[in-house]
């Protein structure tokens, strides 16, 4: 037996414990992270350079690429501009992307964005805001809303994963039905509850 | 390749209620069973097992390619039409596969044989990962093996690894299986254990309690939307429920993803032989229909067939509906026949050594893209049955 092979086991195993503990945390809240809302990137910039975030001008720079291209991607669409401006509060642009069709889509301007830390990453989280019918603002999803487009908050980082037709993974919904997995037609029984091989 | 009697730990049980392994013993019959262990030399762990394994999935991604973008094949495989797009895209778009077993017949000398891949809902975590790793420190400690005896058992380490490549920290995994079957729900809690290691959100939801939501994304039974899908349930199963039509729209990552479909699936076998026709680590294996009807392929194999045949439906779990035949002569039928209605595919039997009057099976656990450790099951019968018998292993030199 010679001491430099590399082992073929796990080297440092937890212990396992079945029926207790591994969905233990399933309850905890997502750590909250400290997000900041710009109207725009000059203003993020401002505030870097004065030292008041923990952004650099830079980081601005990249979350504002990135809030533009998840407005192009998930910015909610209007086959209607009055509709859009009335959600919105104001004017709303043609989605010049949407090729053919019947006629104009439209989508409302971009009102801001908000950038959050990262957690163990080097790329700040961002996502769009744009102003709801009451005045406020908020994401796609409208999963955050805000009462302005400046200032910071501790938020959930769950605020970063809005996507248009989707809710960000944990958010609350609304459920219409449940029951739908689990009939297993492939078996003609349906008697076994096991279904590992 | 040796079956040894080393003799069971004393406090084996108690070892195994404290751990939760409530189903050490299950029908009054011993399931984890160390009263014996298997030895193998690092040479049969590498070269016969460790290798050929990763190679096996290396070659069935290769079948896979060749499979979605089959019609024929699609259909030969019972995927239903409906989904033909949602496992072909997910194939496309590189979606990253967690784990998966092998199932090989080997006996210490010659190449091992592939009877099966259990690519999506493979069981055993438990057992194999952790109370194996378990056995062998304490029989280090007790001195019935020397310090320094191994064993082929990356997979705990190697499935942290995997969830942190392939998923960003923090990110939130549901886990989902029938809550009341404990064998299914240890493997969830296993896969569970190594996502967190890996700083991943872990959550649980039974499978019947899974919900839609009004923009037709699943829910938890929370009401908490689900990024992330861990299913300990089978894709042919999950395509036709009531719930499939969700699927492609659920905007949900699945793990496995939807082309394991056409892996952890019979009609992979003859795929795989056409493909790669006398590979070593391949039995000759062709669609019934197609043996039935003869071939020059089944020509070429016909000394292999006629040393038996296997059929087994494309779907089939803990070896319900195969039979052995031997031309017209019954060599062993399974008793449990839930699968008799779907189509069959047939392998060339290959006679399992014995070790003790037991036949035993080595599962090869798959995780990402290569082959990480083993568990042995073995039974009296030829067909590994949910009775089989679960033996721990460890490397001699």
């Amino acid at each position: 037996m010679t001491a430099s092979r590399p082992l073929k086991r796990t080297r440092i195993m937890p212990a396992i414990l079945l029926g207790a503990t591994a969905f233990a945390l399933a309850g905890c809240k997502d750590d909250a992270v400290e997000a900041n809302a710009f109207p725009d990137k000059a203003s993020c910039e401002a505030a870097a350079n004065a030292g008041t975030v923990a952004f650099t001008v830079q980081d601005c720079d990249a979350a504002y690429q990135d809030a533009l291209v998840e407005y192009e991607r998930s910015a909610p669409r209007y086959d209607d501009q009055a509709l859009c401006e009335e959600q919105h509060g104001g004017a709303c642009v043609v989605d010049e992307r949407a090729a053919g069709g019947g006629g104009s889509i439209f989508m409302p301007l971009m009102a801001g964005y908000l950038m959050g830390s990262m957690l163990g990453g080097n790329r700040a989280m961002t996502q769009p805001l744009y102003r709801d019918a009451g005045g406020k603002f908020a994401t796609a999803g409208g999963g955050t809303v805000l009462n302005g487009n400046r200032g910071s908050a501790r938020m959930q980082p769950s605020s970063f994963r809005a996507a248009p037709a989707a809710a960000a993974p944990m958010s609350r919904a609304t459920v219409s039905k449940t029951g739908g997995f689990g009939s297993s037609r492939t078996s003609s029984f349906g008697s076994s509850r096991s279904f590992g091989g | 390749m040796k079956r040894i009697p080393l003799g069971a730990r004393l406090d084996m049980a108690e070892k195994a209620e404290a751990a939760g392994f409530s189903f050490h013993t299950m029908y009054g019959e011993p399931y984890w069973d160390e009263e014996t262990a298997y030895a193998f030399t690092l040479r049969q762990i590498e070269d016969d097992i460790e290798d050929p394994s990763t190679a096996l999935h290396a070659m069935c991604r290769e079948a896979v390619a060749e499979i979605v973008k089959s019609e024929e094949l699609m259909q030969r495989l019972a995927i239903p039409r409906e989904h033909w797009d949602l496992v072909a895209e997910s194939w496309q778009s590189g979606a990253p596969e967690l784990y998966g077993r092998f199932d090989l017949i080997y006996d210490g000398q010659g190449p091992a044989k592939m009877i099966e891949y259990n690519a999506d809902t493979p069981t055993a975590l438990f057992e194999s990962a952790s109370f194996q790793w378990d056995w062998l420190e304490d029989m280090i400690r007790n001195g019935a093996l020397p310090e320094g005896t191994d064993q082929f058992n990356g997979i705990y380490e190697a499935l942290t690894a995997r969830f942190a490549q392939i998923s960003p920290a923090g990110t939130h995994i549901h886990f989902t299986a029938f809550a009341d079957s404990p064998e299914d729900y240890a493997t969830v809690e296993m896969m569970a254990y190594a996502a967190r290691a890996a700083d991943m959100g872990a959550h649980f939801v039974n499978l019947p309690e899974i919900g839609v939501t009004d923009t037709g994304q699943f829910a938890d039974a929370e009401g908490r939307v689900i990024g992330t899908l861990f299913k300990l349930y089978p894709w042919e199963d999950l395509l036709r429920d009531d719930f499939a039509t969700h699927l492609a729209g659920a905007q949900c990552r699945y793990l496995e993803p939807a082309w394991k479909a056409v892996v952890s699936n019979k009609g992979l076998l003859p795929v795989l032989w056409q493909m790669f026709e006398g590979h070593p680590n391949l039995l000759p294996s062709f669609f019934a229909d197609d043996l039935d009807a003869g071939s020059d392929a089944v020509t070429r194999a016909e000394d292999a067939l006629a040393r038996g045949v296997v059929r087994k439906p494309v779907f089939s779990r803990e070896g319900a509906s195969i039979s052995i035949r031997q031309g017209d002569a019954v060599i062993e039928d399974a008793t449990v026949r839930d699968y008799d209605a779907h189509p069959m595919i047939a392998q060339a039997y290959h006679e399992m050594p014995v070790f003790d009057g037991f036949r035993p099976v080595i599962g090869t656990w798959i995780v990402g893209e290569t082959c990480v450790g083993m568990g042995l099951r073995e039974d009296r019968s030829r067909i590994t049955q949910d009775l089989s018998r679960f033996k721990p292993h460890y490397i001699l030199d």
